[in-house]
């Protein structure tokens, strides 16, 4: 057993030191839709935030409630994305409504505001249509749009999943209190850029 | 004991590895990205001690204070920062942060525990100078994101390390510790008071 883990580790090295293409410059050639749908919610901090905030408001509820968005928030995620013209935010109030969407759901979790399975599954299909439509505006390969779109589900779905089993389990005594405190400095957060919004706006 | 005192030193190290260090690559955006503003909130004296004072009077009044301060400051903070980023403005705010240094250093050390309302009234209103500060001071730049964030870790980590250290009071020893941070805090704030006013 011993001697078939050193030839496995052996080999294994063998193979990581055969020359290949070093690949730099990632901005240019992108990492392929799948994987470029897959990062791109880590890129983009609104979206890892409002994910997180809202999963963690459903695990407060229960676990029943974190089922539910899981499928409810990925689906409208994924809608949003390939068939939200209609539904996008105008430029002008995006920047603001974004930070003011994360704002509202994260004062919840603080506020300890246990929701409905109903207004929970709701909430999720809104905010994953329209934040959705937002990623559905950067990326404009329409070939290569459900393979992003897969790639972003699954971000979302992993994010979602982790986030909520989490609040889950941890969703008594100083542990819930923890996750509250998180919240709070995610409404901190948003609340700023909010701020910084609106200083922009003056000034532009 | 000794498991508590390890626990304690573990958390403390964990905490020291948690300060910024040199190496961010690619910090062209305008607004320095999360490490910017993760250090935004270490850069001002002032603001650092009065921070680490809400933590440490937080451990000294124990639950549900000790967490309930640390939501609530950087909360009104980020309400002050959003004044402070719209432009509008708030009279005397150096001397307000300066005076929040004495007073919050003095509740230390004399071990004040009033009713929670007025801890968090108190609290509350020198957060607004506090954010308020920070508000006029973000610089300018196309995104707040992450700096956004990484101001609100920072500001929050601060208070952490405010409360790990107050969880000694536990200990006799621990308390006169305390109650000697509290007294510095106060000290370093009277400095302050006297600088703004000088």
């Amino acid at each position: 057993m011993k001697r078939a883990c050193c030839q496995g580790v052996l080999i294994a090295i063998i193979c990581l030191m055969r020359p290949a293409t070093a690949s730099a410059h990632l901005v240019n050639t992108g990492f392929g839709p799948f994987y470029n749908g897959l990062c791109h919610p880590f890129v983009n901090p609104t979206d890892v935030m409002i994910v997180l905030t809202l999963s963690l408001l459903a695990g407060f509820a229960g676990a029943a409630e974190g089922r539910g968005i899981l499928f409810s928030l990925t689906l409208a995620w994924m809608a949003g994305f390939l068939f939200g013209e209609n539904l996008q935010i105008p430029n002008e109030v995006a920047p603001l409504i974004y930070p003011g969407v994360i704002l509202v759901v994260s004062l919840l979790v603080v506020f300890n505001v246990r929701c409905p399975w109903t207004f929970l599954i709701l909430a999720s299909v809104i905010i994953g249509l329209v934040f959705g439509g937002g990623n559905g505006r950067e990326f404009t390969d329409v070939e290569a749009s459900f393979r992003v779109t897969g790639g972003i589900a699954v971000a979302i779905f992993v994010v979602a999943a982790l986030a909520a089993s989490f609040a889950v389990k941890n969703s008594h005594g100083w542990r819930r209190i923890v996750i509250r405190v998180a919240g709070s400095w995610i409404a901190a957060a948003s609340l700023l850029m909010i701020g910084w919004e609106l200083r922009n706006a003056f000034d532009g | 004991m000794q498991t508590n005192a390890r626990q304690i030193g573990f958390w403390l190290v964990v905490l020291l590895l948690l300060l910024p260090q040199s190496v961010w690559a690619h910090e062209g955006d305008p607004t320095g990205g999360f490490a910017s503003g993760f250090t935004h909130p270490l850069f001002g004296r002032d603001h650092v001690i009065a921070m680490f004072a809400v933590g440490l009077w937080g451990a000294q009044l124990g639950l549900p204070a000790v967490w309930l301060l640390p939501v609530v400051f950087p909360l009104v903070m980020a309400i002050g920062g959003f004044l402070g980023l719209i432009g509008i403005p708030i009279p005397a705010v150096e001397l307000g942060i300066a005076a929040s240094a004495v007073v919050l250093g003095a509740v230390v050390l004399f071990e004040a525990k009033p009713k929670l309302p007025i801890a968090l009234i108190l609290i509350g209103v020198f957060a607004i100078f506090h954010g308020h500060a920070h508000g006029t001071e973000l610089p300018e730049g196309e995104s707040g994101v992450l700096y956004s964030i990484g101001f609100v870790i920072g500001t929050g980590i601060l208070h952490a390390a405010g409360i790990l250290l107050g969880v000694i009071h536990r200990w006799d020893w621990g308390r006169r510790t305390v109650q000697v941070a509290g007294g510095l805090i106060a000290i370093g704030g009277g400095y302050f008071l006297w600088e703004a006013v000088s």
